[in-house]
């Protein structure tokens, strides 16, 4: 397994970082908005936030945020406004939280659940953004749509994350087993 | 994949569908009414979302007013007795909170319901 092997940070790993990163701010880039849900997006990027959570740990994952809403911000323009703002504010949250439930659980939870909390947490946390920062009124009808849409994206996101780690695994280390996540 | 996860994916997919059958409830009862009041007394209600075309003929203070609701959701005058003709110029009226008025007529129509739907999106 990438995180658990006791070697320093190689040139390798950090070039393998910054190829995640560049995946996370181009998906980010043309991540599609849900028609039937304003204002909520799939976040496919955050299979990026998975995959470094897992191969990293929680600083690099951080680093990987700011990284991904500095260059989308300046790539779209709104760097600075409440929407990079959110964007940050929402991932570190649920980076947090997913670190969190890490420790405490361990590997008695798979990838899918923790991201399915971190999508939940990552919604939450933009909705309390938005509370503080007086954006919009209160929109409680919207939290539960929110919460499940949230959990739900997750669990998609986990999933495609466990693939592509068993697969990132077996390309790189060819005698890697991926049960264990 | 472990067992918990297996137990997550159920949850999701209740939680999906209680608030989808949710939502569908709350969307489903609401519908979209126009009130035609002429000197601020309710003359007639048209339902908007009726699927037949409606004609109606009140009287304004001046006189005879045509209203027509095309079923298909708007409304419109189409004859008016007033030297103007604001009203039968005015764009028909469909979203709740538009409105039709004659001045000289003393007549209103206003749709009425609840807000449906987004004025826009930012991407």
């Amino acid at each position: 397994m990438l995180s658990h092997n006791n070697r320093n940070r190689t040139t390798q790993d950090t070039l393998r970082f910054a190829l995640i990163a560049a995946v996370a701010i181009v998906i980010n880039y043309f991540d599609p908005p849900l028609p039937f849900l304003p204002g909520a997006k799939l976040g496919l990027s955050q299979i990026s936030t998975m995959l470094c959570l897992e191969m990293y740990g929680a600083l690099a994952t951080v680093a990987l945020v700011a990284l991904r809403v500095l260059a989308t911000g300046i790539m779209k323009g709104n760097l600075m406004t409440i929407t990079s703002l959110l964007s940050f504010g929402g991932s570190l949250g649920a980076v947090i939280v997913m670190v969190l439930l890490r420790k405490v659980f361990g590997k008695h939870i798979g990838l899918p659940t923790v991201s399915t909390v971190g999508g939940i947490c990552n919604n939450l946390s933009q909705y309390l953004l938005l509370l503080i920062t007086n954006t919009v009124g209160t929109l409680w009808y919207y939290l539960p749509v929110l919460v499940v849409a949230g959990g739900a994206a997750g669990y998609l996101i986990g999933g495609v994350s466990l693939a592509v780690l068993s697969r990132l695994d077996r390309a790189l280390h060819d005698n890697a087993t991926t049960e264990q996540r | 994949m472990k067992r918990s996860d297996r137990i997550t994916a159920v949850v999701i997919v209740v939680a999906v569908t209680l608030v989808v059958v949710f939502w569908i409830v709350i969307h489903r009862t609401r519908g979209t009414v126009a009130v035609v009041r002429v000197y601020g007394k309710v003359v007639a209600t048209v339902d908007l979302t009726f699927h037949e075309p409606q004609t109606l003929r009140i009287t304004g203070t001046l006189g005879p007013l045509v209203i027509v609701a095309d079923g298909k959701g708007s409304i419109r005058v189409t004859e008016s007795t007033c030297p103007d003709q604001i009203c039968v110029h005015t764009v028909p009226a469909r979203s709740p909170g538009d409105q039709i008025i004659c001045v000289p007529n003393h007549m209103v129509i206003t749709v009425e319901g609840k807000a449906t739907g987004i004025d826009a999106l930012t991407q």
